[in-house]
């Protein structure tokens, strides 16, 4: 399926992700996790090409990621990226266009389920119905693997528990999920596997049920503890 | 790649709807102002001088205009998240631009050849009009056919050139936003590479010797349109492998 090898991103002096090598299995839902920085966008990029790496890189069914990978990995990027011409209906035909796996009926679905108005303009969106419309338009596609970056930020609790349920029905025995997320809590009901980044490093990894028995901790106290800065204290 | 040229003319679709509405509006005073009053004509020819001359510009630079702003954003992930490679993402761009440019020239033919005959309609009269257009065929001599080539030549070698002069551009905003992505001025630093590069490509077609007559153009043709695929492959290449959006 997915993975990469040995794969290394600097920006100047600073290595974004220094020497991982990940491979991804179907029929999993994985978590990545980290802090702001540790390198979790710029390997979500690096998978689907928006980043050329330094070192290594990635690989789908074991050739190096190309235009026809893209057809197989759906990608929803942390930032808003639709054209600002575009109402929500022409993002749909747009992807309709690129992407044999892209259901218009399904699109049409969600937008629906978010509330969202396929004839408004994505520039007139608000930044929680633009956050609501990159998983519509994402989950609208039926790919083998789905590359989810921050996708519950900046969404209602009704909507991020849509997405979830979305989630959990895209995961099928040929299908992989990964879904980077600060909301370890509301991910770590829904993963089977965690991967846990921390300055451009994979520190610990595997399936979550076994992690809490061989740590004897939830992935949000492993979280905390992996990324928590003991030192500190706060004083009022 | 039709598909990404469709989307690559809907960018522009707002501005060639300004300058094609506006150089309508301009002919019709003219048109009007032909017949009633000196005032419109003037500035109906003044309206379509400025609409031609600006509008052929403007829609010549607009996919440079457009790619910079492609890479500069994040609305570059619209492209670059489609399954496709860089060779159709810019090959899409420099043949919308080129279509777009050819449907404008032949636009603005039209309104000339409107305009003139509208003149030529008002001095001689309808009948003379049509009389003279039935005959164009038998006034076609060797002396014409020979003019019409001329300027057909005039029009591929313009365009041929012109096609190099925005595989340069394309080259100089590839490289400043691999370079200098996100940074500051990236736009300035654009334009001096597309500078140096022209220097350069200047400085190698003059080495070549200057035929004359006809091989003078399809000499100046064959040059424009190697260095704009040698231009582009250079371009895509970086794009391949060096490109970070």
């Amino acid at each position: 399926m997915l993975e990469c090898r040995d794969i290394t991103k600097h920006y100047g002096s600073k290595a974004a992700i220094d020497h991982v090598s990940l491979a991804l299995e179907p029929g999993h839902i994985y978590a990545l996790l980290g802090p702001n920085g540790s390198g979790k966008t710029t390997l979500m990029k690096m998978a689907v090409g928006l980043v050329k790496p330094n070192e290594g890189g990635f690989y789908y069914d074991n050739q190096p990621i190309d235009k026809d990978s893209r057809k197989a990995v759906s990608y929803m990027p942390t930032e808003a990226y639709f054209y600002d011409w575009m109402t929500a209906e022409d993002v749909g035909k747009y992807y309709s266009d690129f992407f044999e796996d892209f259901s218009m009926e399904r699109y049409q679905y969600l937008l629906k389920q978010m509330e969202l108005d396929p004839k408004k303009r994505t520039k007139a969106l608000s930044s929680g119905m633009t956050a609501k419309l990159k998983v519509a338009v994402t989950m609208a596609r039926k790919s083998r693997v789905y590359l989810l970056d921050e996708p519950l930020n900046g969404i209602d609790l009704l909507a991020r528990d849509l997405i979830i349920r979305l989630v959990l029905e895209e995961c099928a025995p040929d299908t992989a999920l990964v879904i980077s997320s600060h909301l370890v809590e509301e991910l770590e009901s829904v993963v089977d596997t965690a991967i846990f980044l921390k300055e451009g490093r994979v520190v610990l990894t595997g399936d979550t049920e076994k992690l809490r028995k061989e740590h004897g901790k939830s992935v949000v106290d492993l979280y905390r503890e992996i990324y928590g800065h003991h030192e500190e204290a706060i004083t009022c | 790649m039709l598909k990404l040229m469709k989307y690559e003319l809907r960018k522009t679709q707002f501005s060639k709807i300004v300058i094609f509405t506006t150089s309508i509006f301009f002919e019709i005073l003219f048109l009007a102002g032909i017949y009633n009053s000196v005032n419109l004509l003037s500035a109906g020819i003044t309206g379509l001088i400025c609409c031609a001359v600006f509008g052929l510009i403007y829609i010549g630079i607009e996919s440079l205009i457009v790619l910079q702003r492609d890479l500069s954003t994040h609305q570059s992930y619209m492209l670059f998240l489609t399954p496709t490679n860089s060779y159709q993402i810019l090959g899409a761009k420099v043949i919308a631009n080129a279509l777009t440019l050819l449907i404008a020239v032949c636009f603005f033919g039209a309104l000339m050849t409107l305009g003139v005959a509208a003149v030529y309609i008002r001095d001689q009269g309808m009948q003379t009009f049509l009389e003279a257009v039935s005959d164009l065929e038998r006034t076609i001599d060797m002396r014409i056919t020979i003019a019409v080539r001329e300027i057909i030549l005039a029009v591929v070698t313009g365009l041929a050139s012109w096609i190099m002069t925005i595989m340069t551009g394309m080259l100089a905003i590839i490289l400043s936003a691999t370079v200098f992505a996100g940074r500051k001025h990236s736009g300035f630093v654009s334009f001096l590479i597309f500078l140096l590069i022209c220097w350069v490509i200047s400085a190698i077609i003059n080495l070549v010797p200057e035929p004359s007559g006809l091989l003078y153009y399809i000499t100046d043709i064959l040059i424009s349109l190697i260095f704009a695929v040698i231009l582009y492959l250079i371009s895509c290449r970086i794009m391949e492998q060096r490109l970070c959006v």
